[in-house]
């Protein structure tokens, strides 16, 4: 798994101490991150995951074709690391609120639906997040039939008609960096736009 | 600050007003914090530029948006002594044209001057920045208001800077569908001022 550094924040100054900023415990959090394509199982695996099964260890796996880039699934990652810390969150697991949180919509089961790994998913993400490398690298690779590839070849995977619709971007032409910032922007905004 | 590898961000924090109640104050600073992420990302995705926001924290009323590699406009233009014909105009086709979408999806911007504007180095695109005091209308009024504090910023502190006004205008007429109604509004704003007088 590729280890990825989160986003720090921090934490809002004391009124005593008003130009002091305290990066927040989540920022020592880790990404670890395997993206598989040419995944020949994601029916079996999703099964697997729904019953809760021991053989699937416990992290998110994200659908590649909404993705864009890294940088989304670390925004996702970041906030609900936040919200954990806030006790904010609105599902009931760390990884189920990274899915939610890269859907710009409230609703969770969509969330789930879109971002999720789905029956037909050939290219799928799978993300934990941790202090210390994580343990399951071998459970992981067992469980999931296909080949790993680097991080930053998500966006050859990305289908940009999902990526539309469920960002509602229209049909406009834009380059990588557009649709990301509109992206990020949607998620970020996400249940306070309109 | 470092964000994320290559991406370096703005932290901006709304901070607790201790002169006004509490409660009230926390609903107004969520309120304001939440209204100027929801204009930076509404602009941008109308196609003017603005900084992507990265993450809004609500329970700390911080918005987390996009580092901006440039200069602002007030920079440049001082930096350039008096502008290049062309220059000139590409500059003010580019602001009145940001202005011109941004009031027809109703965003007055509050402050608008040249320190609120930059200009990307990579794609020397206009950006505009600090939607702190935005606010959404659908007045003329408003609009109209805004244009004239932008006209006063330009003459305070740029001398000579009058045919690039009068080029924003033009190319925000061009832009804005309801641009005609705001300039002729603009041409009563400055007789009087920016307050409207209590007395008929």
């Amino acid at each position: 798994m590729q280890q990825i550094a989160l986003p720090s924040l921090f934490a809002a100054p004391s009124a005593d101490v008003p130009h002091q900023t305290v990066p927040l415990p989540q920022s020592q959090h880790q990404m670890h991150v395997a993206v598989f394509t040419g995944v020949k199982n994601a029916k079996e695996v999703r099964s697997l995951l729904i019953k809760g099964d021991e053989s699937v260890p416990q992290m998110a796996l994200i659908n590649a074709a909404p993705i864009v880039d890294v940088f989304q699934v670390q925004m996702a990652c970041t906030k609900a690391l936040l919200q954990q810390d806030q006790g904010t969150m609105k599902t009931r697991s760390l990884y189920s609120e990274i899915l939610f949180n890269l859907c710009p919509t409230t609703n969770i089961s969509d969330a789930i639906r879109q971002f999720g790994i789905a029956e037909s998913s050939s290219t799928v993400i799978a993300v934990m997040l941790g202090t210390e490398a994580p343990s399951v690298e071998k459970q992981l690779i067992d469980l999931v039939q296909g080949e790993i590839i680097e991080v930053n070849r998500i966006p050859d995977f990305t289908d940009l008609k999902t990526v539309n619709k469920i960002y509602k971007l229209g049909n406009a032409v834009r380059d990588h960096s557009e649709t990301l910032a509109l992206v990020i922007g949607a998620m970020a905004l996400k249940g306070h736009l309109n | 600050m470092p964000f994320a590898p290559g991406r370096p961000a703005i932290v901006k924090e709304r901070f607790k007003k201790s002169y006004r109640h509490p409660i009230l104050d926390e609903k107004l600073t969520t309120r304001r914090v939440i209204q100027e992420a929801r204009c930076l990302h509404r602009m941008r995705r109308a196609g003017v530029d603005t900084p992507t926001v990265y993450l809004v924290d609500v329970k700390a009323s911080t918005i987390y948006m996009e580092y901006v590699d440039g200069t602002s406009v007030r920079d440049f233009i001082s930096s350039q002594g008096p502008l290049v014909e062309d220059i000139e105009i590409k500059l003010a086709q580019s602001i009145g044209k940001s202005l011109g979408i941004m009031h027809d999806l109703d965003i007055v911007h509050g402050d608008l001057t040249t320190s609120n504007m930059m200009i990307r180095t990579e794609s020397q695109s206009v950006v505009m920045i600090d939607f702190g005091l935005s606010a959404v209308s659908s007045m003329v009024e408003d609009k109209a208001v805004d244009l004239y504090v932008l006209e006063r910023a330009l003459i305070s502190t740029h001398p000579d800077t009058d045919r690039l006004f009068q080029t924003i205008l033009k190319h925000y007429g061009r832009s804005s569908k309801g641009g005609k109604i705001v300039l002729k509004k603009l041409e009563e704003v400055r007789r009087r001022g920016r307050k409207r007088t209590a007395f008929g």
